[in-house]
């Protein structure tokens, strides 16, 4: 049989050349779309993003790729426990005392200190090099790749400063990978032979000869491990599958997990750390009503410099009616009120509130004796209008009652007040006005 | 003496000294050669007005003295260089509704002397306002002034109170910006002003991608300037540090490739403000360590404590700051050199070894072939 001029060996079953195939395109997918990004400033990254659409879409290539290359790492763990577990291979990839002999007789066979090349068996010192290479390179991506995708979950369980350093190790990573499949890989099995046996799967016999000589060695002398019986294969495969089966499932669970868990960012684009108003004119605060009525007409009143928080709603009950102070002289004679000061005056975007809001001014404390600085001189008990106490000031006198409660703008008690000074000689201040207007709009409790 | 009698000699009085106040002001514009003495003979006086059709009063007074120090009054421009349309006296009647109708009929004079400006002007926000009916968008002399307009940059501060004049609530927020209080306190000459970051005449739409997108080359013209940034002693490694990153390099790669579409990775301003940009050590600042979190969560509303130290805060990572990314970083300079270097190494001895053998099997070839010949 050995004499056989066109005699062939299997190297790589289907399974494995399936893996490769799934290796290389997604490598390669994750190399063109990978380094543009890392060195984007460059012109060549920059175009060669422009050529594949676009930074977003590169980032959506290079994350389906990565998704090829983790599902292929789970086949290939499967692949390779089946064949370690069930058939029994030898595990031949494993490096040996004698890979680094063969590295030292190679080294010295090529200075010409030796004349012959080592002996290799079926994997040499080379494919072990570029294998564990891909094995640790292909860890250190999917592990830092997922916590470049996933930043938050990750900040969850370590320090911010691993994002950017999983950010250095994936960069740093991927160019070692590339150059090293650019150097080793191509030089190995496309430079030096070109071996096709990752495509076609079987190597002739003088290759054999050449690149596995060891191995050829005992496949023909018969030395090699037989396959076990179908059955032993079977009860193995009972135990394997289940195994294999739940590892499989617990990874691609894992994954889509990864995958979909978080929402990293808000899809929207930020809203501007402040919301400003554009067109805000600044006017002087108009003196006359001629000025007003200016003002008024290019759309150019006052902003309302407060916010309108709650119980605040009621601009007269600070403000007073007919003589809305502090800008009496403007609005003299105005008799609006309310939805009417809004129409010209709109809330100042953002600004703050008054002091003193929330809380409702006490009866006895502050309502009553206010009262009784302005008001019991004249209207007393013996008055038709007695404000001494609560209970009168709710009665009122024969015209109905003098305050609302929750309506300060309706209150006589206020509007009263604010008639002018010839009309009614004692005046509440803006400061009184507003306690009361608040104490009213609170439902004037006796408090 | 009766008031009826005061009365008529008073009114005689005045149709006497009437022609002498006019030969009065004319022999005073002969004497001085002055254009506009004649104008101002009417419009000097105070408390002239017109009463428009819409019921708004046009003041009629001008402040001679104010002209005569602007920069057109020092160029001794007459009155009619710009009111084109006074021919003579008595003037035509006034046509326009309001002081409003009257200013946007008559800014278009400046277009006479300053076209490229006044073009310019044309692609601006205020103009696109004004072309959607909004009168008070601001036209030449909003800004400039009419008859008092002096240099729109001295001091430097008149820049952003003329922009002030209508966007008031912005200017608040700006007064108390890193920026704004260096320009309004100190005139400080480098600090941006309104039109440093918006344009002056050709002023664009703030809220477009494309501005968005652009945005970071604005800062970046000031930050990444050696010079500048040294008398602050503010790093200028703020701008490359911000485009190796994540969302620089997406910005970047956006403004380039598709300048108007839309991004939601942040911009300088997302983070450190508008407006309001704080010192970066001012405690109210947004990048501050205190409120950092609050403002990473604005795009990342899961975002936990640990997360905003994910970014380097524009530092490049040393033994010091981010020794984690130091280090990985310095553990790949190391290894990718001695991996790439070892292979690169033995693949090379390999191929000479190889080409060498090659070489010596076609000499053996080459002589046996002499040899075999030798023996024919």
């Amino acid at each position: 049989m050995s004499e056989q001029p066109r005699q062939e060996y299997v190297r790589f079953s289907l399974t494995d050349r399936i893996e490769h195939f799934l290796l290389m395109t997604s490598f390669t997918v994750l190399v063109i779309t990978g380094l543009p990004q890392k060195y984007v400033p460059a012109p060549w990254a920059e175009f060669l993003i422009g050529l594949m659409g676009g930074i977003e879409t590169v980032r959506i290539i290079h994350r389906i790729a990565a998704i090829v290359l983790i599902l292929e790492s789970i086949f290939h763990g499967i692949t390779v426990s089946y064949k370690l577990f069930v058939r029994r291979v030898s595990p031949s990839m494993l490096p040996t005392l004698q890979d680094f002999v063969d590295f030292l007789d190679a080294l010295r066979y090529n200075l010409g200190l030796a004349k012959r090349r080592p002996q290799y068996d079926r994997y040499n010192f080379e494919e072990k090099i570029e294998y564990w290479a891909v094995i640790w390179g292909t860890v250190v991506m999917i592990i830092t790749g997922f916590m470049l995708w996933n930043p938050i979950t990750t900040t969850k369980f370590l320090p911010g400063s691993w994002i950017p350093a999983a950010k250095a190790a994936h960069g740093g990573e991927a160019l070692l990978a590339f150059l090293a499949i650019i150097v080793w890989h191509v030089y190995n099995v496309h430079l030096k032979t070109f071996n096709r046996s990752m495509f076609t799967g079987k190597l002739s016999r003088e290759e054999m000869l050449h690149e596995h000589p060891k191995e050829l060695e005992r496949i023909e002398s018969g030395r090699i491990r037989p396959e076990p019986p179908r059955e032993v294969i079977r009860r193995r495969e009972r135990i394997f599958i289940p195994v294999a089966g739940s590892f499989a499932l617990v990874s691609l669970l894992l994954m889509y997990f990864f995958v979909t868990y978080e929402e990293t960012a808000i899809a929207t684009v930020p809203t501007p750390v402040e919301r400003a108003a554009v067109f805000v004119p600044a006017t002087p605060v108009p003196t006359t009503e001629a000025d007003m009525r200016l003002a008024l007409s290019r759309g150019r009143a006052q902003l309302i410099p407060h916010a309108i928080s709650p119980g605040r709603e009621n601009c007269l009950a600070c403000h007073g009616l007919g003589t809305l102070s502090p800008y009496t002289t403007i609005h003299a004679n105005l008799r609006l009120g309310n939805e009417t000061c809004l129409g010209c005056h709109p809330p100042m975007p953002g600004a703050a509130a008054l002091p003193g809001n929330g809380e409702v001014p006490s009866f006895s404390a502050e309502i009553l004796p206010i009262l009784q600085r302005r008001c019991v001189v004249c209207h007393h008990r013996a008055t038709p209008l007695d404000l001494t106490g609560y209970r009168a000031i709710m009665r009122g006198d024969g015209k109905g009652p003098l305050v609302i409660p929750g309506a300060a703008s309706q209150s006589r008690l206020l509007t009263l007040g604010g008639l002018s000074v010839e009309v009614h000689p004692s005046q509440f201040t803006a400061e009184e006005r507003a306690r009361i207007g608040a104490w009213i709009d609170a439902g004037a409790p006796e408090n | 003496m009766d008031r009826a009698l005061v009365r008529v000699c008073w009114r005689h009085l005045f149709w006497v000294l009437w022609p002498v106040a006019l030969l009065w002001s004319a022999a005073v514009v002969h004497a001085q050669a002055d254009p506009n003495a004649a104008c101002l003979a009417c419009h000097g006086v105070p408390g002239r007005e017109a009463l428009l059709a819409g019921g708004e009063r046009l003041p009629l007074y001008v402040d001679g003295e104010a002209y005569r120090l602007s920069v057109h009054g020092q160029k001794q421009l007459p009155c009619t260089a710009c009111h084109t349309r006074i021919m003579g006296f008595p003037h035509d009647p006034l046509l326009a509704f309001d002081r409003r109708d009257y200013q946007l009929d008559h800014y278009g004079v400046c277009r006479n002397c300053h076209p490229e400006v006044y073009d310019a002007t044309l692609d601006s926000m205020h103009a696109r306002a004004l072309a959607a009916g909004r009168r008070e968008a601001a036209v030449c002399t909003d800004c400039h002034g009419a008859h008092d307009i002096t240099d729109p940059h001295t001091p430097r501060q008149k820049i952003s109170l003329t922009c002030s004049k209508c966007h008031a609530f912005i200017f608040e927020q700006y007064k108390e910006s890193v920026h704004g209080a260096a320009l309004l306190e100190e005139s400080n000459p480098d600090v941006p002003t309104c039109v440093d970051c918006h344009g002056v005449h050709n002023i664009g739409d703030p809220t477009t991608a494309a501005f968005r997108l652009q945005s970071p080359e604005i800062c970046g013209e000031c930050h990444r300037n050696e010079a500048l940034m040294s008398k602050y002693g503010i790093s200028t490694a703020v701008f490359n540090t911000y485009v190796a990153d994540f969302h620089g390099t997406t910005v970047t790669l956006f403004q380039r490739q598709h300048p108007d579409q839309p991004t939601n990775k942040a911009v300088c301003f997302d983070c450190h403000g508008i407006h309001n940009i704080k010192a970066v050590d001012d405690p109210e600042a947004t990048v501050v360590k205190e409120n950092l979190l609050e403002t990473c969560r604005k795009c990342h509303p899961d975002a936990d404590i640990n997360f905003p130290a994910s970014w380097t805060s524009h530092y490049i990572p040393d033994r010091n700051r981010y020794p984690l990314v130091y280090y990985v970083n310095l553990f790949y300079r190391i290894i990718i050199p001695g991996t790439i270097g070892f292979m690169l190494g033995f693949v090379v001895l390999d191929a000479l070894r190889r080409l060498l053998l090659r070489i010596r099997r076609q000499q053996v070839v080459k002589q046996v072939q002499v040899e075999a010949g030798h023996h024919e």
